[in-house]
């Protein structure tokens, strides 16, 4: 076989990956013709792509020191000659069913899983069901090497005599874990919270006990966690769990690889996600190699439900499916805890989001730990039970003591020395409590701090309430600073109680800055609320900008662009003219930095402490996509499939940042510049440069403190062709005085470069904003300098959108088109690729938590419809 | 801070990075046996402790092998991240190839009873030593028709990067990277099985 026919089979299965059923066979028997042997090896790749490829999910390194046998040796005659008289049916999923059987020779009722598919046919076909088996036997091996009460026995492995496998393990009765945190919630049925939590505690150390044997559950959530009739637990479905290596390899199969569109398989293929993925944490979802965190997660997940009432990633009362779960947990963490159940006990909301922390790093360090968190705050209870119980004895002795000290004479004092004595201990002991607990309050409010509340006038009283609290603790820091020396000095004090301790100081320290108060969490809060109280009155009733507002809104109701738009004064903005090019009205953004100015000749002046300016774009219909036939509208000869077909989007008005935005500007706004290029690392490079490796993630957040939004894709577009129809917004010819590209000015910064452009922009690294040429609605650097995140997900152009923005809503209906929500889409090219990546039309799917040093962003923000918010 | 000393870190081997980073290939040639040397008896303890779990990643790995050998300073010189990470990824194949091939040969030479297994009877067994001979064979083969791809598993599956790092280290766009990966891992699993020998 030859290179060229390599090359080609590629081709045709990478576009065969692409489309699924009919569709697909019908395009393969058009591209291969008469060649069948062509046909059937690319049949013969889709097929192995697929039922996945095992060896190659994880590093090589982790194959290696696998151990080489798959488990102990097993003779299977006698196994197939058992009988089991089978009772019932108790569940059944897309892998197997479970059977209640009953076993004669020990009088006993078993639970017993068979797998549907029978071992000839996974020898025979080579299909799905080998890795299917192989999943069902390493379940049984798995299970059957933890013992422990918290997890189901496993007690043989066998085929029984139409050549299934099976295992038998012992029978549980009782109730899913979900059921007993509905009740436990509700206060349904003698289920109280504290019961609960017992019952959680147990899982956490179930769980702990399989991670030290070096087993991750990999699938855990309520419906696998059994509660008896005695109040015992068991961890079920070891089906996807992981041995051998703290969790190295990644699951067999995540959404990414499951084929385009197809819904139906999230559920039933092998390796695939099953169920509801809402215990799913972010790395899984993304299909990273998952290890221990990820069951600490589900457990966070378990509390979570319990609080909440609700499943992490679920409104009140829906019922999701699972694609949209996954597409929320990528989006970000779940609605705060705080907001769902604000009576919940503050310890128990802050173990929880611990639990859940985005990042596995932030989550327990171990199973263990989060067990013992629990078990403190369980234990904080009892130990209240035991001081009232202490008092009590107190008194009694007093009590008992009356005569002997009344025989002495001293009875009097006796009563009253005792009673004093045990009022001090009930006091020491609630307010050492109290000292304790002001670790969680100190993480409750650090950790809130850094949630994106827009600095609006609403919003005063939630900063106020924060600085509240905030200046609470602060008030009792010398105490802690006391408390931990004497933690510190005690042998016997709890190694865990020191730790939390000196945790709260550092919660403490980072909340009061430096010496002067300032660099601060507190002050930092106290400037954003300064902000709120002002921002009606700088943006809109002072009497200055009031008449700016008049005029600007009686010009855009006359605009003929805007077809009179009725356009309400917006908070936070201020009115800037006219743009005297394009003819669009721009406006400041206060909370990014101070108001731009304009030149002499009408052009803006940018300066470091310059906020980002946005221009009011009036929408309309435009043509999305492109097409490589020659001759019909928006063709491009570089056209690519994700790009058709051309179709029409409607938009309505909205604001989008005149540049990207700059590191100067997120430092303001985040509190540090996370860029590759910034200055300092190249003379050229200055804090007007674009802000660069930042994720989806972090975007989405530092534009929500701004009150702002990321583009749409469709949006995007819009903006980028500013009405033009060509592969790029000016002539191809004058790319280098539009775009930022890999030209011949890059090459000289970049001698490894893989292809670079004829022509020549200036800059080797990306350019301070809006140092090359606008497009014709007076938007900068379109096109190159750092590609720009997008709001939607990736997928097929065939999808509906919503009206008004145009976000790709993803597969409705049956006829669902291919949908990646485990991808957000990048637009517009950056510096260091040639100019066919930064065309109008090119879309690039990116990891939402990529961080790239040619990836950026810029800001867009929707219209309030009335004055008043 | 204290610097490591001059016998921790070898000039001759600074200076072939360095030739590396500026594109003259032929230094793998100088590097390669250091490195792979360096390599093995880091992995040995990792591959040597059967069962034992571990959770040092093969990228981790190499990072600290190079560290050994060439210290921080060599390493910020290496402008060129592509040329580092091939090199790391055909040091970490030699190596755990060479280690399957060991094994191999000790549970033969063994003389190990040949036990059936569940696994062996229904033909899934965990994947083993044998498979990642598979693996280095049909990419020795598949080097020969597309050398990118080839490199691309090189790079993921021998360094253990992720797709982000390998579609940098070869200098491909993510999606790229995801397509020709796909690609490869479906042209390999199909070649393990014993089909495509036309």
């Amino acid at each position: 076989m030859s290179a060229a026919r390599h090359r080609r089979v590629t081709e045709l299965f990478l576009g065969a990956c692409e489309r699924a059923g009919a569709a697909r066979d019908v395009w393969l028997a058009q591209e291969c013709g008469a060649d069948a042997a062509l046909r059937r090896e690319v049949e013969e790749l889709l097929a192995v792509d697929a039922d996945g490829v095992p060896i190659l999910e994880g590093p090589a390194l982790v194959a290696a020191a696998a151990p080489p046998e798959g488990g102990p040796a097993l003779d299977l005659a006698p196994l197939a000659e058992r009988r089991y008289e089978v009772r019932g049916e108790l569940a059944r999923g897309g892998m197997g069913a479970i059977l209640r059987v009953n076993d004669p020779a020990l009088r006993r009722e078993l639970a017993m899983k068979v797998s549907l598919s029978q071992l000839g046919e996974a020898r025979g076909a080579g299909s799905s069901g080998s890795a299917g088996l192989a999943r069902f036997v390493a379940e049984a091996q798995i299970t059957a090497q933890l013992d422990h009460p918290g997890i189901v026995p496993v007690h043989e492995l066998g085929l029984d005599p139409e050549g299934r496998v099976y295992f038998t393990m012992k029978l549980v009765q009782g109730r899913e874990l979900g059921e007993v945190l509905r009740h436990a919630h509700a206060g349904a049925q003698g289920w109280t919270r504290v019961r609960a939590l017992g019952i959680l505690r147990r899982v956490c150390e179930a769980m702990a006990y399989a991670h030290d044997k070096g087993v991750v559950h990999r699938d855990l959530k309520p419906s696998n966690v059994m509660v008896g009739e005695y109040g015992e637990v068991y961890v079920m479905d070891w089906g996807v769990a992981r041995a051998g290596g703290a969790g190295a390899l990644a699951p067999v199969t995540t959404s990414r690889d499951v084929g385009a569109g197809d819904e139906s398989a999230l559920h039933t293929r092998q390796g695939a996600i099953v169920g509801s993925p809402h215990a799913m944490p972010p790395e899984q979802a993304r299909g990273e190699p998952v290890g221990p965190p990820a069951d600490v997660y589900a457990v966070g997940a378990m509390l979570y439900r319990l609080l909440a009432g609700r499943r992490p990633y679920e409104e009140q009362g829906e019922s999701a499916t699972a694609s949209v779960v996954l597409a929320r947990i990528l989006r970000g963490p779940p609605r705060p805890l705080r907001q769902l159940a604000p009576e919940a006990p503050a310890e128990l909301v802050a173990i929880a989001e611990r639990a859940m922390a985005a990042e596995p790093a932030g989550r327990y360090t171990s199973m263990r730990a989060l067990a013992d968190d629990l078990g403190a705050y369980l234990e904080g209870r009892v130990v209240r039970a035991h001081r009232t119980g202490a008092v009590a004895e107190l008194q009694k002795w007093v009590a008992r003591n009356r005569l002997a000290a009344a025989a002495l004479g001293a009875t009097v004092l006796a009563i009253v020395a005792g009673l004093a004595w045990s009022r001090r201990i009930e006091a020491t002991s609630r307010h050492e409590l109290d000292l304790g607990a002001d670790y969680y309050r100190a993480r409750v409010v650090s950790e809130s701090a850094a949630e994106p509340w827009p600095a609006t006038p609403a919003q005063v009283p939630v900063f106020e309430d924060w600085l509240r609290r905030a200046e609470a603790l602060l008030a009792r820091r010398a105490e802690h600073a006391g408390r931990l020396r004497r933690l510190e000095a005690r042998p016997s004090a709890d190694p865990s109680e020191v730790e939390r301790q000196r945790a709260l100081l550092g919660y403490l320290d980072a909340l009061e800055g430096g010496a002067d108060g300032t660099g601060g969490v507190l002050a930092a809060v106290r400037a954003r609320r300064d902000f709120a109280l002002t921002i009606e009155e700088r943006s809109r009733s002072g009497p200055e900008v009031a008449a700016r507002w008049r005029e600007a809104c009686a010009a855009i109701a006359g605009h003929p662009a805007y077809a009179g738009l009725a356009l309400a004064p917006q908070l936070g903005l201020v009115p800037l003219g006219a743009d005297p090019s394009s003819g669009l009205w721009e406006f400041a953004h206060l909370e990014s930095g101070e108001p731009a100015r304009r030149g002499a000749d009408g052009r803006l002046v940018l300066q470091p402490e310059t906020g980002l300016v946005l221009v009011l774009l009036p929408g309309g219909v435009f043509a999305m996509g492109s097409t490589p036939r020659a001759g019909q509208p928006n063709h491009d000869p570089h056209s690519t499939q994700n790009e058709w077909p051309v179709h029409d989007v409607t938009l309505a008005p909205f604001f989008l940042a005149k540049h990207e935005m700059t590191q100067a500007q997120w430092e303001r706004c985040v509190g540090r510049n996370p860029s590759k290029w910034r200055p300092g690392a190249d003379p050229g490079l200055t804090p007007l440069n674009p802000v660069e490796q930042v994720s989806f993630h972090d975007c989405e957040r530092a534009l929500a403190l701004l009150g702002l939004v990321l583009p749409t894709e469709a949006r995007w577009e819009y903006a980028c062709r500013a009405a033009s129809d060509t592969p790029f917004a000016c002539p191809s010819e004058d790319l280098g005085l539009f775009a930022n590209l890999a030209d011949q000015s890059y090459r000289n910064g970049f001698t490894g470069a893989f292809d670079v452009d004829a022509f020549t922009d200036g800059f080797a690294y990306h350019a301070p904003v809006g140092s090359l040429e606008p497009n014709e609605f007076g938007l900068h650097d379109m096109h190159g300098n750092v590609m720009e995140w997008t709001l939607d997900c990736y997928g097929s152009y065939l999808n509906a959108r919503r009206p008004g923005d145009g976000l790709s809503l993803g597969p409705q209906g049956p006829d669902a088109e291919w949908w990646s929500p485990d991808y957000r889409v990048g637009r517009g090219g950056p510096f260091d690729f040639p100019a066919r990546y930064a065309r109008s039309s090119h879309r690039v799917n990116i990891s939402p938590g990529l961080i790239n040093h040619g990836l950026g962003v810029r800001p867009a923000r929707e219209i309030e419809a009335e004055a008043g918010g | 801070m204290e610097d490591p000393g001059p016998s921790e870190t070898r000039p001759e081997l600074t200076l072939a990075l360095r030739d590396l980073g500026a594109g003259r290939s032929e230094a793998v040639e100088v590097l390669l046996p250091a490195v792979v040397s360096e390599l093995r008896a880091t992995a040995q303890g990792i591959l040597g402790a059967r069962g034992a779990s571990h959770t040092l990643q093969p990228t981790a790995l190499v990072n600290e092998v190079f560290l050994k050998l060439f210290g921080t300073d060599a390493l910020a010189a290496v402008n060129d991240r592509a040329h580092f990470f091939a090199l790391a990824a055909r040091a970490m194949r030699q190596v755990l190839v060479d280690h399957a091939r060991a094994r191999r040969a000790a549970k033969r030479g063994g003389g190990a009873a040949l036990e059936r297994t569940l696994g062996d009877a229904l033909g899934v067994g965990t994947p083993g030593t044998d498979d990642l001979l598979d693996v280095d064979e049909a990419l020795a083969q598949l080097a020969l028709l597309d050398e990118r791809q080839a490199r691309l598993v090189e790079l993921r599956f021998f360094a253990g990067l992720e797709m982000a790092e390998a579609a940098a280290a070869l200098g491909v766009s993510l999606s790229t990277a995801e397509r020709e990966w796909r690609a490869a891992r479906a042209w390999l699993g199909r070649r393990m099985q014993g089909r495509g020998q036309e």
